[in-house]
């Protein structure tokens, strides 16, 4: 008896530490190493842990507890209000929309094949995504029984239709402009998506940052998605029922109304009045109309949907033509107080590399440290007492990070002359920009991948700084058509290292998305947008 | 005889019409092409806003997409063309019928203006010639009131309002809004917040002139020979100076509603009223040119009909001081 109960705690105790050696693999991120090792996503995988997940009492225990407590979230949850952006011509077609509030009514329309998280790629709609050994064909496979909110079913050509019309968009191009269409099949609930050129990371730099479905590629309103469109509009609104048919089950909240609230400070009083309660999209200001607001919670703001604030030192002129200028410049510029006064507790320092906060940013790389007596040393060296930055606030703040900008080089005896750009036509004077020394920009931070794809390459189409080596072209090659997970991580390493050190990227901070909402609300989010059908919102009362 | 010179008045009338009605045109062309020109000389257009970051080719495909490398000349009249003909055009960012994107600001900003415009006549001008045609306590305090709060800008005056009415007193919603895919007068408690901002906006500015003017009336030789003839203070009002006013009234009446239309961006944002102001605002920074051609060829009208109004009934009281 004495014999059994020992070989028992034994078992116990062997199940406990494989459970807790699970976890610690999740928490490292080593999940989406696995994707990226072998650039697959299989629900299999998900049964594997439920099974290993039932083989401890214990965690059972706690999932019967966590079940339960969502069913009754479930059962209680009330419709919800939302107050975020809208621009007055946004439609129901993805490809039309450009506020933050079109994009948050797409994708719970339409949904998506996988979403995007810190952690790596999660499955929606697809039930698998398998690449080929050549990795220039992905096979979509969909959830089983998967339908529209009318009941017709998704099937892989309605994939290969919804992505053919919104690769042809323009500002998706970039983005979709590897897949080859000719190539491309589908049968049943399958689609066989052809790249035109082989890469490991399609799933995550593509499929990933959004992957909406409709029939035919027709996107009327009718989605395979947790909410159907009900009625409204952008000027007064829009009211949302939950999908019966959804795939995950009718989402918790029966109906959300979305609100245009152009102003953030408004959003922050219609969120203390109770007018709404999820206010999507603040800023600083709003923030400390809310900080003493009773039942009103801020979460924590993610890095995958953070906006990466950059000064781009031009490595196609005079003076950051020049690496060690460009190092100067590096440790001239203090980001802690940049990023205190500018975004405070939604900011985060950055380190000239983008992707900071997903599994692959290389963190081990050390932080670049302002040291002002250096950077001056360098700059009277090379004789540079003059440059211009010309900036503009495409987003809000860029133009007093540049002032700040401009104490910080004087202290090294650098004049700075700042050039204000009107934002609306910022992006249109890129040929202009690429004569002028500095410039300000800024990105949505993606996984370092994807960001590399766009922007560190020769060819890139956002290579704004113009600074490319050998050693990133060999290394981004490699890491795009490696399997091995290891070696990939080494090659992103790689990419990092050289931009941080010779890159023309000086970037500064991240600039978390601020929201708030009622205490009771439960949300993830992809890249910030706030993934509705999965919430549930029982306001405490 | 009697016949005759009616006939000849008559005809007169009719002529003069038909010149007012080709003013009127002449002046709506003239002033939606300079609207157009300004749209053009803006920097950047629709395709560069859109498709900017993503270099020269692809806003060069944009541009021919949407119709943007054709010369102005083709584009501004095939517009006009559609126009004419009851066309307002495609939103080029969206696709949208413009027609469709500016209906619901359409009929929530003219609503909003019916209301402000009912307050500044039935209230508004009555106290400002009360402050104008008498002295006293209540007179002076308005003045002061009205000078206060012409000095805070519209924004600081929207916010206080808000703070007061729907933070503090609780008595009105934060938002305008009427709800998804309602009209504000299925839901006009939308419409209280902002037209009680635009309406103070709107009179602190009216009132001045309006006192102003009242008062210079009052002082005038005719009003003090009526005085001295022994009328009373209200019938020299009513009778003697308001009539002589009222072209200048109209005139500035007329000047406000362009305002009262376009005017208030900052009141329909901070109240996220759905109107023409942030609408326009927002066509504007995206470069929509249909829209904001669609918005202001309607603002055109209204100020040009507004202001020939205003220059009739100026005519008209002339004619008739001279007649008397």
């Amino acid at each position: 008896m004495k014999k059994k109960s020992i070989i028992s705690l034994l078992l116990v105790i062997v199940l406990l530490l494989s459970a807790c050696g699970q976890k610690t693999e999740t928490e490292e991120g080593k999940d989406v190493d696995d994707i990226l090792q072998k650039p697959q996503i299989t629900g299999d995988e998900t049964e594997q842990e439920d099974e290993a997940q039932q083989e401890d009492e214990t965690q059972e225990a706690d999932d019967i507890q966590q079940e339960d407590e969502t069913q009754q979230e479930s059962k209680g949850s009330v419709p919800l209000k939302v107050g975020a952006l809208f621009s007055p011509d946004d439609t129901l077609d993805p490809t039309t929309v450009t506020s933050p509030g079109g994009m948050l009514l797409m994708m719970s329309i339409y949904d998506s094949l996988v979403s995007m998280h810190n952690d790596g790629p999660t499955l929606r709609m697809a039930e698998s995504i398998e690449a080929n050994e050549t990795l220039d064909a992905y096979t979509v496979t969909l959830k089983e029984g998967l339908v529209y909110s009318d009941g017709v079913e998704v099937t892989g050509q309605d994939i290969i239709d919804s992505l053919q019309y919104i690769a042809a968009a323009p500002h998706y191009q970039s983005m979709y402009g590897n897949l080859d269409f000719d190539k491309t099949t589908a049968e049943g609930n399958q689609a066989t998506l052809a790249l035109i050129e082989p890469t490991s990371d399609f799933i995550e730099s593509v499929l990933a940052m959004w992957s909406p479905v409709a029939k035919g590629g027709n996107f009327d309103g009718v989605g395979a998605g947790g909410y159907v469109y009900d009625k409204g509009d952008p000027q007064t609104g829009y009211v949302l029922k939950a999908n019966e048919k959804y795939y995950a089950g009718k989402p918790a909240i029966p109906e959300v109304t979305l609100l245009n609230i152009p102003d953030s400070a408004s959003k922050a009083r219609a969120l203390q009045t109770g007018e709404i309660d999820y206010a999507w999209g603040l800023d600083a200001a709003a923030v400390q109309i809310l900080s003493q607001a009773d039942g009103i919670e801020l979460p924590e703001g993610s890095l995958d949907g953070a906006t990466a604030l950059e000064l781009v030192l031009n490595t196609r002129v005079a003076p950051f033509d020049d690496p060690e200028v460009r190092y100067a410049a590096k440790l001239t510029v203090d980001r802690e107080k940049l990023v205190t006064t500018l975004l405070g507790e939604y900011g985060e320092i950055g380190n000239d590399m983008l992707g900071k906060g997903f599994a692959t940013y290389p963190e081990d790389i050390e932080q670049i440290k302002m040291d002002k007596e250096e950077a001056e040393r360098i700059f009277a060296e090379k004789g540079i007492t003059e440059i211009t930055i010309v900036t503009s606030d495409t987003i809000p703040g860029l133009t007093n990070a540049t002032k700040m900008m401009v104490q910080d080089f004087a202290d090294v005896g650098v004049n700075v002359t700042v050039e204000e750009l009107d934002p609306q036509t910022f992006f249109a004077q890129m040929g202009e920009l690429y004569q002028k020394s500095a410039f300000t920009f800024y990105w949505m931070n993606r996984t370092p991948l994807a960001e590399f794809r766009s922007q560190v390459l020769k060819d890139s189409p956002y290579n704004v700084s113009g600074y490319y080596s050998d050693l990133t072209e060999e290394s981004f090659k490699k890491a795009i058509t490696t399997n091995d997970k290891e070696e990939q991580a080494t090659y992103i390493k790689n990419i990092s290292q050289d931009i941080h050190e010779n890159g023309g990227e000086l970037i500064w901070g991240y600039q978390k998305d601020i929201s708030a909402q009622r205490k009771g609300l439960k949300t993830e989010t992809n890249q910030s947008v706030p993934w509705l059908a999965t919430a549930t919102f029982v306001p405490e009362k | 005889m009697k016949n005759k010179i009616s006939k000849k008045l008559k005809q007169a009338s009719l002529v003069k019409l038909v010149l007012t009605t080709f003013k009127i045109l002449f002046l709506w062309f003239l002033a939606i092409f300079v609207l157009y020109l300004l749209m053009e000389i803006l920097p950047g257009d629709a395709a560069t806003n859109k498709v900017g970051k993503e270099g020269p080719e692809a806003v060069a495909a944009l541009q021919q997409k949407m119709g943007l490398d054709r010369p102005l000349s083709e584009r501004f009249f095939r517009w006009l063309r559609g126009f004419c003909l009851g066309d307002l055009g495609k939103s080029l960012l969206s696709g949208k019928n413009v027609a469709d994107i500016i209906k619901t600001p359409l009929i929530s900003s003219l609503s909003l203006a019916l209301i402000v415009f009912a307050g500044l006549v039935f209230i508004t001008i009555p106290l400002a010639v009360y402050s104008g045609y008498y002295k006293n306590t209540f007179s002076r305090l308005l003045t002061k009131t009205a000078v206060i709060l012409s000095a805070l800008p519209e924004f600081v005056l929207t916010v206080l309002a808000i703070m007061l009415l729907c933070m503090k007193l609780k008595l009105l919603p934060v938002l305008s809004v009427p709800g998804p895919g309602l009209t504000v007068w299925q839901n006009p408690v939308s419409m209280l917040m902002p037209s009680l901002c635009l309406w103070i906006i709107c009179s602190v500015s009216m009132f001045r002139h309006l006192r102003v003017m009242i008062e210079s009336y009052a002082k005038s030789s005719y009003v003090k020979e009526a005085f001295l003839a022994g009328l009373s203070k209200n019938r020299v009002l009513f009778v003697h100076l308001l009539p002589s006013a009222l072209p200048g009234i109209a005139q500035i009446m007329a000047s406000t509603v362009p305002y009262l239309l376009a005017g208030s961006m900052v009141v329909e944002t901070l109240t996220s009223y759905p109107g023409m102001g942030y609408t326009l605002i927002q066509a504007v920074y995206s470069r929509e040119t249909p829209i904001v051609m669609g918005i202001g060829s309607f603002l055109i009208v209204i100020t040009i009909i507004f202001y020939t109004l205003a220059d009739l009934l100026a005519g008209r009281s002339i004619r008739e001081e001279e007649i008397v």
